[in-house]
């Protein structure tokens, strides 16, 4: 029995759908404000690792269509022309049905696999690119059809699936800071610094992204002369603000921010995340994962009163 | 986006007939009348012309025009006219069509589908395959099967509008429109008058998409209807 079988039959089942009310979908719902980077539709990928928990930075796979390895002749077959599954294309229209299956018939007992399309529906582009490719075409063992999945794609899928946690900036004063007092700058809960996501085609290949976060990055928000960047000792994540503590990481306002828009300076900071593929000795080159977050910073000038004695 | 359901309670509708062994799988169609001229012809009420003529209303043209044997004539016999057009469906449905600027001969595809199911909804037919993928096939004709198993059909006036086609590849598409049904309601046919409770889509203008494929013979065919929850306004 090839290990492929049961998943890609579970995978067939989804793309080979017997539409009910209410029933199989063919396209997924697409979840609004989902920060995940890729949904795949049609496909017997599996997603493992860091897809979670966190948010992706948008990054596209470059083809948001391609072709995966499906059931052989005979299998392809077999479940096309079982009439448990095949119910509803049977009741709707058993001639259209007896057109669509002669495919699979022409090709029995011959070797080599079905390829089927699947898609990345967080896409704009993704379905039509879908519907560009034919539903099925029969392809010679050890082939891969033109817009047939690559290792590439894999490790571009992982890649658009791989989520980095989102900087929670913390600030020692919290709520307002004063003119040439030492602001901390640190990140709360920033969890592993270590990110992976492998996207498998079971029984046939996977592919492993590895991101691992950089030294923060700082930015006042204003320029050189109204802030100092204090940065030497930020490391990944900053070191949170304890009293007497040296100050390492954060920022040193000049001068009050009473004449700033909205009269606060916008404090940024980024964490840059590279991006590896595992075990790859000529690696590709992806971007890292950047990710930033703001925050509002009023500064105010040190009243001093002047009393006579 | 989601998959239309089948019931006429949803909106979703989508029916025809599997083009394969019509006209459409040969270009030019026989009998080649200008689909354009065919339309205007239609918007004169002459309800029954989609259907003996139905090899001029499909979109069997290419989308990508050097694919075409006569790229020019082809696109001009396919290529919908600026502006509105109405189309009768049958007894008592007729559908209103706003044509984009310019349109795109593509969105055709949606539209003849829109019109097509609907009448094999008025007709009480019990399939609709034209132009359509096997899947797609199934979707139309359970929608069609809802309506006409359980006595059941539409009246009045649907609006097409805000027609594009979001998407386009030389042998894959989307295609997207608003319908508003606004001006139709669901009447049973054992009665002939509307039904008191009035779904969804009387209420409310909805997205219909089409993904659709353009077939070696060079017919586009719909290999999938969807509709999501993007907004249309009136």
């Amino acid at each position: 029995m090839n290990p492929l079988v049961p998943a890609l039959v579970a995978g067939l089942l989804v793309l080979a759908p017997t539409p009910k009310p209410g029933g199989n979908t063919t396209i997924e719902g697409t979840e609004r404000g989902n920060e995940r980077g890729i949904t795949l539709v049609n496909s017997g990928i599996v997603l493992k690792g860091d897809v979670k928990g966190g948010k992706s930075d948008g990054y596209r796979v470059k083809r948001p269509c391609w072709y995966e390895p499906g059931l052989d002749a005979d299998e392809m077959l077999k479940f096309q022309t079982d009439p448990r599954t095949q119910f509803a294309r049977i009741k709707a229209d058993d001639k259209s049905f007896d057109r669509f299956v002669q495919q699979f018939k022409d090709k029995k007992g011959q070797p080599g696999r079905w390829w089927t399309p699947a898609y990345d529906t967080n896409d704009p582009q993704g379905a039509a690119c879908w519907a560009d490719l034919e539903q099925f075409i029969f392809v010679p063992p050890d082939t891969t059809p033109p817009s047939g999945i690559t290792f590439e794609q894999l490790a571009e899928i992982a890649r658009a699936a791989l989520t980095v946690p989102e900087p929670v900036i913390k600030l020692n004063p919290d709520v307002k800071s004063y003119v040439n007092l030492p602001t901390f700058v640190w990140l709360d809960n920033p969890g592993d610094s270590q990110r992976s996501v492998t996207a498998t085609l079971p029984g046939v290949m996977s592919a492993t992204v590895i991101a691992t976060r950089e030294n923060i990055t700082i930015s006042p928000g204003t320029t050189e002369d109204r802030a100092k960047v204090v940065q030497d000792g930020c490391g990944q994540v900053g070191t949170p603000y304890v009293k007497g503590a040296q100050f390492t990481c954060g920022v040193q306002y000049l001068r009050a921010s009473i004449d700033q828009p909205r009269e606060v300076y916008e404090l940024t900071v980024s964490s840059t995340w590279p991006v590896q593929v595992a075990e790859r000795v000529v690696p590709f080159q992806f971007a890292p994962v950047e990710v930033s977050a703001t925050r509002d910073v009023p500064v105010g000038e040190v009243q001093s009163n002047v009393r006579n004695p | 986006m989601r998959r239309e359901q089948s019931s006429p309670e949803r909106h979703a509708p989508g029916r025809s007939r599997t083009a394969e062994h019509s006209c459409a799988t040969e270009r030019p169609c026989t009998g080649g009348k200008d689909a354009g001229v065919m339309r205007l012809a239609l918007s004169g009420a002459v309800s029954l012309a989609l259907l003996a003529a139905g090899c001029a209303a499909q979109a069997e043209q290419p989308y990508t025009p050097r694919e075409a044997s006569s790229p020019a004539k082809s696109v001009a016999r396919a290529a919908p006219t600026t502006g509105p057009q109405t189309v009768a469906v049958g007894d008592g449905m007729r559908v209103r069509i706003e044509w984009p600027a310019d349109p795109d001969p593509l969105l055709k595809v949606l539209t003849d589908y829109y019109v097509g199911s609907r009448r094999a909804v008025v007709t009480g037919a019990d399939r609709y395959a034209r132009n359509m993928e096997i899947d797609a096939e199934v979707q139309a004709t359970e929608w069609v099967r809802a309506f006409t198993d359980t006595d059941q059909s539409l009246r009045g006036v649907a609006r097409l509008y805000d027609l594009h086609v979001s998407a386009a590849r030389s042998k894959g598409a989307q295609i997207d429109m608003c319908v508003d049904e606004s001006r139709l309601r669901l009447i049973s046919t054992r009665t002939g008058k509307a039904v008191t409770s009035q779904p969804e889509w009387t209420r409310k203008p909805y997205h219909q998409a089409a993904l659709a494929h353009r077939g070696d013979d060079g017919v586009w065919r719909i290999r999938a209807l969807v509709s999501d929850d993007e907004r249309c306004e009136r």
